[in-house]
This record gives structure tokens, C-alpha cells and sequence, in this order.
């Protein structure tokens, strides 16, 4: 598995530096303005998203499955790696909202880390076993679906928040910060599946 | 190690296409050529052999049951993504073969003139093919496959890959199969040669064996007339002369002596099997 996260690491290197220096420049922004950190988060979602959506796409593109698939062993560690990579991602949107929530002293870092991160993990345990079923490309199409649906469940909050009289001040309940958990019953769930498809596999 | 490869009754079924009741052995210490014309079953062949897929029917034995572990593998087209540098390649593998040797990968690299620091997508196409092959034998593999390994590389690069493979099978214990449509390459390196016709095996045995069994006859067409239908495998007819392959260089001697046959290439054997089976 070592040699699969390995190989995916190197592939999203580039961009990670990318999203560092994003980071650097939101923190700044968390110090020095009054603005919502949590819309930098999704910032960090959508990295999170495009980097795994990316990996099956240079898979594709050098049948990478195939020949992963002649290592001993290795239709098992594919998908062991690429599940490992999407929780160290989830772990990171936790970071990333944690640190940049507490430099510009919000209230409610913790619930919209957890909210971030198992909204992450969710999208992840979904996608994941649709890209192995029927490859990077044709998973675009699920990816807007949930994403559209991401979009109009936040607009829905968005709106019973506002209509509850919470526009100023946001009171989530603490439910929320089990979000992350379901997050990741859901890739644990999405893991097996995956594991199952990828062992009967052809390429 | 008596046999490499040991295939028997293989049979798998992709849609339209069968490769039909497959049996092959290969020898350790020998190199088996895999011919034939595209979609013979070629790819499909050495998928089964690897596990990318399942085959429907029969049984495959590699390296008497080592499995993959033992085994390197050389796609036609170079598997590690263009982003990529030749040093991460070598990191990354360390991590997916066993038996991994980071310093003959080093030696590899070296060899072959594969800049450390430069990405895949930089490569040539023969750079690209010299690295997957490094790849393949950093992990000292007893099983080399290859499929359409020097297929779009030059003749010097391809003669250095030869040669890179001849040394591999230096003793019993390390074998090659070779997937390719450059026949000639296969001609100088094979020691047994398997032809696939549509998802048949056609032709299969030491190469030698066949070259020498089979006859090239360059004769009229009135001659060619005259010719037994057994003995010809396919035949060319044009305005100054007919040409074909026969099956039975003895039996055809002893029948025609006047009519000399040549050496046949393995060309000949494709080409001639070919159209006789559009006759």
C-alpha cells in the first residue's frame, strides 16, 4: 500500500503547494479582517475533492489500474491508499478550519470543522466506489449531482437559520460535531464496497 | 524451474472476441515470442497470464506458483503518469515490489541515460519504454512480460532493449515472454514462438524447429497450380510470379524437387497464415 499513496502523494504534490500558499494568505485574512473563515474551508473541500477526482484520472489515463493490478497483492492496496489519502484529506479540512477558525477567534470553529470534514468524508465515501465502478470521467457526472445537492441541503440551513432568528450569531446543534464520525462509518462502508469492486475488476 | 509459464486450455470471452482453448508452456531460461495481427488476442493473452483478468475457462501456473511477486511487467504504453520524475517513479515503486532494489534501479537508470530529475512527460517514447523496463527488473523478477515492449522505438533503442534482455536470461531460472509485432526483433531473441490468430493459436513451438519446417516457394503461377492445396499454407500471386508458404518442407521435397524452397521469416509464417485463412 506504501508504494500507492506514495505514487498518489507525488501526483497531488503540486498542488498541495498550490493550496499551502492559499492558506497562508487566509490565515493572513483570518488575522487582519473580520471575515468568515468557513468559506475558506470549502476552499479547502473542493482541493480535497478535484485531488481524489484527479488521481482516478491520470489513472485512467496510464491504465495505472491495470498495471497496479499485476503487483502481488495490489487491487487491495489500490484502494487501501486512496481511502488512507481521503481521511489524511478529511483530517486536513479538520486542521485547516480549526486553525484558521481560532486565528480570527470565531465562535463556532469546531462545529464547522466538523461540518466541513464530514461533509468531505461523505462526498468521498460516495464518489470513491461510483469512480472505481466506472472510472474518473463518468464519476463527473455523480460528482455535480452531489454537489448540487450539497449546495441546496446548506442553502436549506442557511434559510432555517436565518428564518430562526440566528442570521448573527450561528447555533448549531452538537449533533453536528458527529458529522466527521458519520463521515467515516460511510468511507468505512464505502471501503468495503470499493474493495469488492475492484477485486472482480477487468481492465 | 522447469516451466515459467505453464497455460492450459485458457480460454476467455471479451464480447465479440474468444481467445479459444489457449495451452502454452514456456521453458526457464528460454523466451517465448507472441505474434500476431492486432486484436489476435495478443494483449488479452497476457492479461489472463497477469491477472487483469479472469479467464472463463483452463488453468495458468506462473513460475510454478510464486504468483506476481516474482514477475515484472512491461505494458505497451509507459503506466507511470506524465507529472511524475524518474526519481519519484523509483520511490514509489520500492514501495509495490518486495523485492525492490533501489540500488540496481540506480544501475538501470544510469544505463540507460534516464535523467533523475526530469519528469515522464519529457521522456521520448523509447526513455519512457527504458524506464518501465527499468522498473520491471529493479525488483528481480524471475519473469519478464512484455507486451509490445519495442513496438514505436527506433532500431538502436530497440537492439540495446534486446540485448538487455538476453542478459536476463542468463540461467534456467529467468524467463521472458515477448508480445510483438516486429517480428525480425522477435526472430533474433525468441527461442519459442507462439502465433495467435484470431484468439487461436495458430502456429506454436522453438522457433528454429518452425523456420526450418516451413518452406518459402518463389515459383510461377503455372507451378503454384500444380502444387498440392495441403501443402500450401496461404500463397501470393501476382503478374510476374507467385510466392507461398508451404507446411512441409520434406514432404514438399520429396514431391517437388525441382521447385527450391527458401528459409521463411516469421513474417513469412503471419503474413502466409493469414491469407490462407482468407482463401
Amino acid at each position: 500500500m506504501k508504494g500507492f499513496l506514495k505514487r498518489d502523494y507525488f501526483l497531488i504534490k503540486s498542488n498541495l503547494k498550490f493550496y499551502l500558499i492559499f492558506m497562508l494568505i487566509f490565515a493572513a485574512a483570518a488575522i487582519f479582517t473580520s471575515v468568515n473563515t468557513s468559506m475558506f474551508a470549502i476552499y479547502v473541500v473542493i482541493f480535497g475533492v478535484s485531488s481524489i477526482m484527479g488521481l482516478f484520472n491520470y489513472d485512467e489515463f496510464n491504465h495505472w489500474m491495470a498495471y497496479g493490478a499485476a503487483v502481488p497483492e495490489g487491487r487491495r492496496a489500490m484502494v487501501n491508499a486512496r481511502y488512507l489519502l481521503a481521511a489524511l484529506l478529511g483530517l486536513g479540512i479538520v486542521a485547516v478550519q480549526i486553525i484558521l477558525g481560532l486565528l480570527a477567534r470565531e465562535d463556532i470553529v469546531f462545529f464547522m470543522a466538523a461540518i466541513y470534514a464530514g461533509a468531505f468524508l461523505l462526498y468521498a465515501a460516495i464518489v470513491l466506489p461510483v469512480c472505481y465502478r466506472f472510472g474518473g470521467t463518468k464519476a463527473r457526472t455523480v460528482l455535480i449531482v452531489i454537489i448540487a445537492a450539497m449546495a441546496g441541503v446548506g442553502g436549506m440551513l442557511g434559510a432555517v437559520v436565518s428564518i430562526s432568528g440566528g442570521g448573527g450569531k450561528l447555533h448549531l446543534p452538537p449533533i453536528f460535531l458527529a458529522l466527521p464520525l458519520a463521515g467515516a462509518a460511510a468511507l468505512a462502508l464505502s471501503w468495503r464496497i470499493s474493495t469488492g469492486i475492484m477485486l472482480k475488476k477487468e481492465f | 524451474m522447469k516451466y515459467a509459464i505453464e497455460i492450459k486450455n485458457m480460454t476467455k470471452m471479451l464480447g465479440a472476441f474468444t481467445l479459444s482453448d489457449v495451452s502454452l508452456t514456456i521453458p526457464g531460461g528460454t523466451i517465448l515470442g507472441l505474434i500476431g495481427e492486432n486484436g489476435a488476442g495478443k494483449s488479452t493473452l497476457i492479461k489472463c497470464l497477469l491477472g487483469i483478468i479472469t479467464p472463463n475457462e483452463g488453468e495458468v501456473a506462473l513460475l510454478e506458483g510464486a504468483g506476481l511477486g516474482e514477475v515484472g511487467y512491461v505494458p505497451d504504453e509507459c503506466p507511470f503518469s506524465d507529472l511524475l520524475l524518474v526519481s519519484q517513479v523509483g520511490s514509489f515503486c520500492a514501495g509495490l515490489f518486495p523485492g525492490w532494489d533501489g540500488e540496481l534501479f540506480a544501475h538501470y537508470v544510469e544505463k540507460f541515460e534516464l535523467p533523475w530529475d526530469k519528469k515522464v512527460k519529457e521522456l521520448s517514447r523509447g526513455m519512457k519504454m527504458k524506464l518501465s523496463i527499468a522498473a520491471a527488473l529493479s525488483h528481480r523478477p524471475r519473469l519478464l512480460v512484455l507486451d509490445e515492449a519495442t513496438s514505436g522505438l527506433d532500431p538502436v533503442v530497440r537492439d540495446e532493449i534486446l540485448d538487455e534482455f538476453l542478459a536476463f536470461i542468463s540461467d534456467e531460472e529467468h524467463a521472458i515472454l515477448i508480445s510483438s509485432h516486429i517480428t525480425s526483433d522477435l526472430e533474433k531473441i525468441c527461442d519459442y514462438v507462439t502465433y495467435l490468430h484470431k484468439g487461436r493459436v495458430t502456429i506454436s513451438g522453438p522457433k528454429d524447429e518452425l523456420l526450418a519446417s516451413y518452406g518459402k516457394l518463389s515459383c510461377s503461377g503455372a507451378d503454384l497450380a500444380k502444387i498440392d492445396p495441403a501443402l500450401v499454407v496461404g500463397k501470393r500471386e501476382g503478374a510476374y510470379g507467385s510466392q507461398a508458404l508451404i507446411n512441409d518442407r520434406r514432404a514438399f521435397g520429396a514431391v517437388y524437387p525441382e521447385l527450391p524452397l527458401d528459409t521463411p521469416t516469421l513474417e513469412d509464417l503471419m503474413i502466409f497464415t493469414t491469407r490462407g485463412d482468407e482463401k
